[in-house]
C-alpha cells in the first residue's frame, strides 16, 4: 500500500483519512450519509464489491456490503458521537482463482466536530497480513491436533510398555521424536512467516538465537534447558504477528498510540504460545525480553531476578545485535560504541552478571580462530 | 411479491471443530477433508424457503478458538439474529469455549437463539462427549436445542440450520 499519494474523492475525505491514520492511504473509500446511504464512492471502491456492476450511490450501505448488515445501530452510534469508530478486521473474500483476499473496513465520523455529519468508510487491503496470519494459525492448529493424537497414542503405548514389551518401548521413543520434530518444524515456519512480514529484522533472529545459545552455555545453563532457550530466542518476536502492518512497517516515527500497541507484542506472544504445553518452557524470552533489570521495562515491569534468566541473557544479545546492524533509518554502530553502550546499561537495563559473562564470551570468540561471527 | 428477509447468523466454536465444513455442506452441499483454518471471518449466503416466505441467511464463519480478541469478535457478532455453537465430539475441551461465546452473544442480544452442534458424529469410535454432557451444557447456556452433525455425511446439517432459521423467525 503506498503512503505518498491519495486517490480519495475530495480533499476533505483525504484530510480526514490522513488525520485518522497519520498518513495518507490509497484506500477504497465511500462517503456515507446520516441515513446510511452511500453519497459517493471512489472508483477503487467497486473492486471490493461482490458485484462490481451495481450502482452504489443512493443505496443503503448494508445493501451494498453484506458486512454491514446488522451493524446499523453501531453506525448510528458513531454519527451521534457515542462511539468513535467501528472496525471490521480481516473479512475474507474468495477470488475466482481459489485464493482468498482479506479486507479491513474502517468507519469513522466524517467530521469529528459535528454530530450527524455523515461517515467515512475506508477499506484496507489486509491480504498480506491475513495470509501470513492464516499460515501461522494453520500450523499452530495442526500442531495442536497432532499433539492431541500423539498424546493419546503415547498414553496407549505407555500402557503397553508397562506390560514390558520392548518393541512398544521403541515405538514410544519414536513417537516422542516425531512430536519434537513436529514442534521444531512449526517454530521454524513461524519464524519464516514473521521474517516475511518484518523484513527489517530478517536474519536478526538467527544471529541472536545463535549468540543467545552461546551465552547461555557460558552462563552454565544445562543442555536440557538450552533446548527451550533456543526455541524461545527463535520465537522472541512472534507476538509481533498481532501488531498491524500499518504500525510494524511504518516509515514515520511511531506515535505514542502506536507504541502502546507495539508494546503489547510480548503479551500477544504469551497468549499465542501459552496454550501449547510443549512451548511453555520456551515462553520466558518471548514474554519477558523487554523487561529491564531496574524494573522500567514492559509488559509487567519485572525487576532484577524476577526476570527469568533466559530473558536477561537474551536482552543483552538482542540490543548488541540490533545496534551493530544496519537499519533503513541508520547505519550500524561501530563495535566499540555498541560495547560501551552495553557496559553503561549494566545494572540498569541488563543483569550485571550476564553483561560480565557476555564480555568474557566476546573475548573468547575474538581469540578463537575456529569461531566465526555469524 | 414475496419479500426477501435477510438474517445474519454466526458460527462459533473452537479451532478445527468443522465450522467451515458445516457452512460448505449447508451452502454448497459438499465436503472437503482438507483442514484449512479460517482467519478473521468469511460470509456466505443461502436463500432458504420456509412457510413464512424466503429467507436470505448470511452465515458468518469466524476464526475458531482464542485467536480473535474479544473486541474483534464482538464486531463480528453485531446484528446477529442467531448463532450456531459448534464442538467436536472427539475433543472434549472444545466445549470449554461455549460459555464465553454464549455470554458475548447475549451481551449484544439477550434474546438471541443459540443452537448447539456436536460435529463429527461420523467418527463413532473416537467420540468422547456424551449426549448427557451436551444436554447439560445446552440447558445451562439457554440453548434451544442440540444436534449431532456430520459435515462429512451431511447428517442433520441442513435440519440444524433450518431449525435455527425458524427459531429466529419465531422470535422476530
Amino acid at each position: 500500500m503506498t503512503n505518498t499519494t491519495t486517490h480519495l474523492a475530495t480533499p476533505r475525505l483525504a484530510a480526514r483519512a490522513a488525520q485518522a491514520f497519520g498518513r495518507l492511504y490509497q484506500l477504497a473509500h465511500a462517503q456515507v450519509a446520516p441515513d446510511l446511504t452511500i453519497v459517493q464512492a471512489s472508483s477503487k471502491f467497486r473492486s471490493v464489491l461482490v458485484d462490481p456492476d451495481i450502482s452504489v450511490e443512493g443505496q443503503l450501505l448494508a445493501d451494498v456490503l453484506d458486512e454491514f448488515k446488522g451493524a446499523e445501530p453501531v453506525l448510528r452510534s458513531i454519527l451521534q458521537g457515542i462511539v468513535p469508530s467501528f472496525q471490521l478486521e480481516r473479512v475474507g473474500r474468495d477470488l475466482p482463482d481459489g485464493s482468498i483476499h482479506y479486507l479491513t473496513f474502517h468507519v469513522l465520523p466524517l467530521d469529528e466536530t459535528q454530530l450527524n455529519a455523515g461517515l467515512l468508510l475506508l477499506v484496507e487491503n489486509a491480504t498480506q497480513f491475513g495470509q501470513i496470519g492464516q499460515a501461522l494459525i494453520q500450523r499452530r492448529n495442526e500442531t495442536r491436533l497432532m499433539q492431541d493424537e500423539l498424546t493419546d497414542a503415547y498414553d496407549e503405548l505407555k500402557r503397553l510398555a508397562m506390560a514390558g514389551r520392548k518393541s512398544t518401548q521403541r515405538a514410544l521413543e519414536s513417537a516422542y521424536l516425531d512430536l519434537r520434530e513436529a514442534y521444531d518444524h512449526t517454530i521454524e515456519g513461524w519464524v519464516r512467516a514473521l521474517d516475511l512480514r518484518d523484513r527489517e529484522t530478517e536474519t536478526h533472529t538467527l544471529r541472536v538465537t545463535d549468540m543467545t545459545v552461546r551465552l547461555a552455555r557460558a552462563m552454565g545453563i544445562s543442555k536440557s534447558k538450552i533446548v527451550h532457550i533456543r526455541r524461545g530466542a527463535l520465537l522472541h518476536d512472534i507476538g509481533k504477528m498481532g501488531v498491524p502492518d500499518s504500525i510494524l512497517n511504518k516509515l514515520d516515527e511511531l506515535t505514542p498510540q502506536d507504541w502502546d500497541i507495539m508494546k503489547k507484542h510480548p503479551m500477544y506472544a504469551y497468549e499465542m504460545l501459552s496454550p501449547i504445553a510443549y512451548l511453555l518452557p520456551a515462553l520466558d524470552i518471548p514474554y519477558c525480553h523487554h523487561e529491564k533489570w531496574d524494573g522500567t521495562g514492559y509488559p509487567r515491569g519485572l525487576k532484577g531476578e524476577e526476570i527469568p534468566l533466559p530473558a536477561r541473557i537474551f536482552a543483552v544479545v538482542d540490543v548488541w545485535d540490533a545496534l551493530r546492524s544496519n537499519r533503513p533509518y541508520r547505519g550500524g554502530w561501530p563495535e566499540k560504541e555498541v560495547l560501551d553502550h552495553i557496559r553503561s546499561l549494566s545494572g540498569v537495563h541488563f543483569d550485571p552478571q550476564v553483561v560480565d559473562v557476555f564480555f568474557k564470551l566476546l573475548g573468547e570468540i575474538s581469540h578463537d580462530p575456529h569461531v566465526t561471527d555469524s | 411479491m414475496t419479500t426477501l428477509i435477510q438474517k445474519k447468523i454466526c458460527l462459533l466454536g473452537d479451532f478445527a471443530v468443522g465450522k467451515t465444513s458445516l457452512v460448505r455442506r449447508f451452502v454448497e452441499d459438499r465436503f472437503d477433508d482438507k483442514y484449512l483454518g479460517t482467519i478473521g471471518v468469511k460470509i456466505s449466503r443461502k436463500v432458504i424457503t420456509r412457510s413464512y416466505g424466503q429467507l436470505n441467511l448470511l452465515v458468518w464463519d469466524m476464526t475458531g478458538g482464542e485467536d480473535l480478541d474479544t473486541k474483534v469478535r464482538m464486531s463480528y457478532l453485531h446484528g446477529a439474529a442467531g448463532a450456531l455453537m459448534v464442538c467436536d465430539l472427539t475433543r472434549s475441551y472444545t466445549l470449554d469455549v461455549f460459555e464465553g461465546y454464549a455470554r458475548q452473544m447475549r451481551t449484544l442480544n439477550p434474546r438471541v437463539p443459540l443452537m448447539f452442534l456436536a460435529n463429527k458424529v461420523d467418527l463413532v469410535n473416537e467420540r468422547v462427549i456424551s449426549d448427557e454432557q451436551l444436554w447439560s451444557i445446552s440447558k445451562a447456556l439457554g440453548g434451544q436445542s442440540f444436534y449431532l452433525t456430520s459435515a462429512k455425511s451431511g447428517e442433520s446439517v441442513e435440519t440444524a440450520f433450518l431449525h435455527l432459521a425458524d427459531l429466529i423467525e419465531e422470535k422476530a
